[in-house]
């Protein structure tokens, strides 16, 4: 059948090799080159193996949107690959669906919007869900509100193969409660340690979700007076569905400054302001779930000023980790402005991230979020 | 100290002479070494001249792989994207096979990924003839599968074409 070729037919196995390296758009349309391609690209395996490779090099994509619109652009750190691309909301065509991107784990991001239900999606594949709202908890939440006492992640348990929701409602009475993809179904967490917590104090989480070594972590501020307030991570284990102990030593736990949670590598990290110094503080837990190993990862000196600000926006100083790009960039988005800045630890430097025309008024809007993720094939089964 | 050279014999009996070094980021070289010993250089059955040669080009180029060096590492990357720019498509794929059979990882990595970057822009038709891979989904098949990634595409993301017009 085959023709006489110059090309020597590669084996399967570094037809594979080549395929895992190459972008969940091309493999999409990859799958159509033969029945073999479809087989090797819709294979559990295939697609660990490419999640893990895409990890492992750190190839992740930011989303962008606003009320009108969502944007994707891929490879944003390449100087020739960069492509923006505009997809559909995943809610369909009802638009004006404000919605905010919760927890995002292996190209899946938990998204939950003004009203109706919460939805995971794989914005690379298109796959979406929604799932069925966990009694009473969305009602109130509101996506404006910086503060609220409804906290949510997402992740998976023992195996990539389950993935969960977990939504802790903090009301008057504390609601823990856990999605699983593989039951299809919600489950009250009731236990011996959640009393440990500190649910009974007053307490803020400002950080969506961080999901890192198995488990969801939140940043929560613990009030014991209106004044005493203590900061804690909270940890709840996907696998045995348990909440954990994470150590913050004093002068983090004391800290009253402007903070928040983020993922470095495989670790935790905690992004403090100095109001004081005028700059911010990145620290990292080097070992995972060890109080002495959180040290000082790198500082951020005093952010720059953006070139037209347009609004006068109260918190335009104040900065939020997107992601880490590689050992010393780090992609941050300037809270209020929402202008993305790339700032090098070595030269010390900041530099404004050029973006598609049609996403840079984007940020003029009062309603905008901006996310990164690993594109991914996992599929919502 | 003086470095240790390696003779490599390609499959056309054509010499090329490297450190060891630099052989040894070969783990089929370094074995090869090990176990045999060779004298009159170590034979490469299965690799002709012309790709050996950018074998040892690169195998030299990355002898001393900076550790902590910034600006090292980004000349070495400037360097690996110039390595293949001007191969053509036969010898990208030779340099697989070849990597592949040497046993080099940062070669076959290179490799594989320029091979998927050159994909990224390809349509199904051209990937097949990269490839020379036939077509084997019947009609049906292949109506079922277009019909399943344009269903796909309406409901996920944009169609290439709104894709390329959003592309800058």
């Amino acid at each position: 059948m085959r023709s006489a070729k110059k090309i020597e037919c590669l084996p399967d196995q570094l037809i594979q090799e080549i395929l895992s390296t190459s972008p969940v758009k091309s493999l999409i349309q990859s799958s159509c080159v033969s029945n073999a391609w479809r087989n090797l690209i819709t294979d559990t395996s295939f697609i660990n193996l490419h999640l893990n490779r895409s990890i492992q090099r750190n190839k992740f994509s930011l989303l962008l949107s606003n009320s009108d619109n969502i944007y994707s652009i891929h490879d944003p750190m390449s100087t020739t690959t960069t492509a923006t691309t505009k997809w559909p909301f995943p809610y369909g065509h009802e638009s004006h669906n404000y919605y905010d991107v919760v927890g995002s784990c292996n190209g899946l991001l938990l998204i939950i919007p003004n009203r109706g239900c919460l939805g995971i999606w794989n914005p690379s594949t298109g796959d979406f869900i929604c799932i069925p709202s966990p009694c009473r908890s969305l009602k109130n939440y509101t996506v404006f509100l910086p503060l609220c006492d409804k906290m949510y992640g997402f992740g998976y348990g023992s195996n990539r193969s389950d993935y969960k929701i977990v939504s802790i409602d903090c009301g008057a009475a504390v609601e823990i409660r856990v999605f699983s993809m593989q039951s299809r179904s919600w489950k009250t967490i009731e236990g011996s340690n959640i009393d440990n917590v500190g649910f009974n104090t007053t307490l803020y989480t400002d950080s969506d979700g961080i999901f890192v070594n198995g488990a969801v972590h939140w940043l929560g501020s613990f009030f014991y007076t209106k004044i005493d307030k203590v900061k804690r991570v909270i940890a709840f284990d996907l696998g045995c569905e348990e909440f954990r102990k994470i150590p913050l030593p004093d002068h983090l736990k004391n800290s009253n400054e402007y903070s928040r949670l983020s993922i470095w590598g495989e670790s935790i990290c905690l992004f403090i302001k100095d109001c004081k110094e005028r700059s911010s503080h990145i620290f990292v837990m080097k070992e995972y779930g060890v109080r002495d190993s959180w040290c000082k990862l790198c500082t951020i000196p005093e952010a720059p000023i953006p070139k037209a600000p347009k609004r006068n926006i109260p918190h335009a100083e104040y900065w939020s980790i997107v992601c880490f790009v590689d050992d010393h960039k780090i992609l941050l988005q300037q809270k209020g402005l929402y202008n993305l800045f790339l700032y090098d630890t070595r030269s010390d430097k900041f530099v404004e991230l050029e973006l598609h025309k049609d996403i840079k008024n984007f940020f003029d809007e009062a309603y905008c979020f901006v996310c990164a993720y690993i594109p991914s094939l996992v599929p919502i089964k | 100290m003086s470095t240790k050279k390696i003779t490599l014999l390609s499959s056309d009996n054509e010499l090329f002479t490297v450190d060891e070094e630099a052989a040894n980021q070969s783990l089929t070289i370094k074995h090869l070494i090990e176990d045999t010993e060779p004298e009159n250089g170590v034979p490469l059955p299965q690799v002709h001249s012309k790709i050996l040669a950018k074998v040892t080009e690169y195998l030299i180029k990355h002898a001393n792989e900076p550790d902590n060096d910034a600006a090292a590492k980004e000349e070495l990357k400037n360097w690996d994207d110039k390595f293949l720019e001007k191969v053509n498509h036969e010898t990208l794929f030779d340099l697989i096979l070849a990597a592949n059979y040497l046993d080099i990882k940062g070669l076959l990595d290179l490799t594989c990924q320029t091979v998927a970057d050159l994909m990224n822009g390809m349509s199904v038709v051209e990937v097949r003839k990269l490839f020379n891979i036939v077509n084997d989904f019947t009609p049906e098949d292949e109506a079922e599968v277009r019909k399943r990634r344009k269903r796909g595409t309406k409901t996920i993301g944009p169609s290439n074409d709104q894709a390329n017009q959003s592309n800058h």
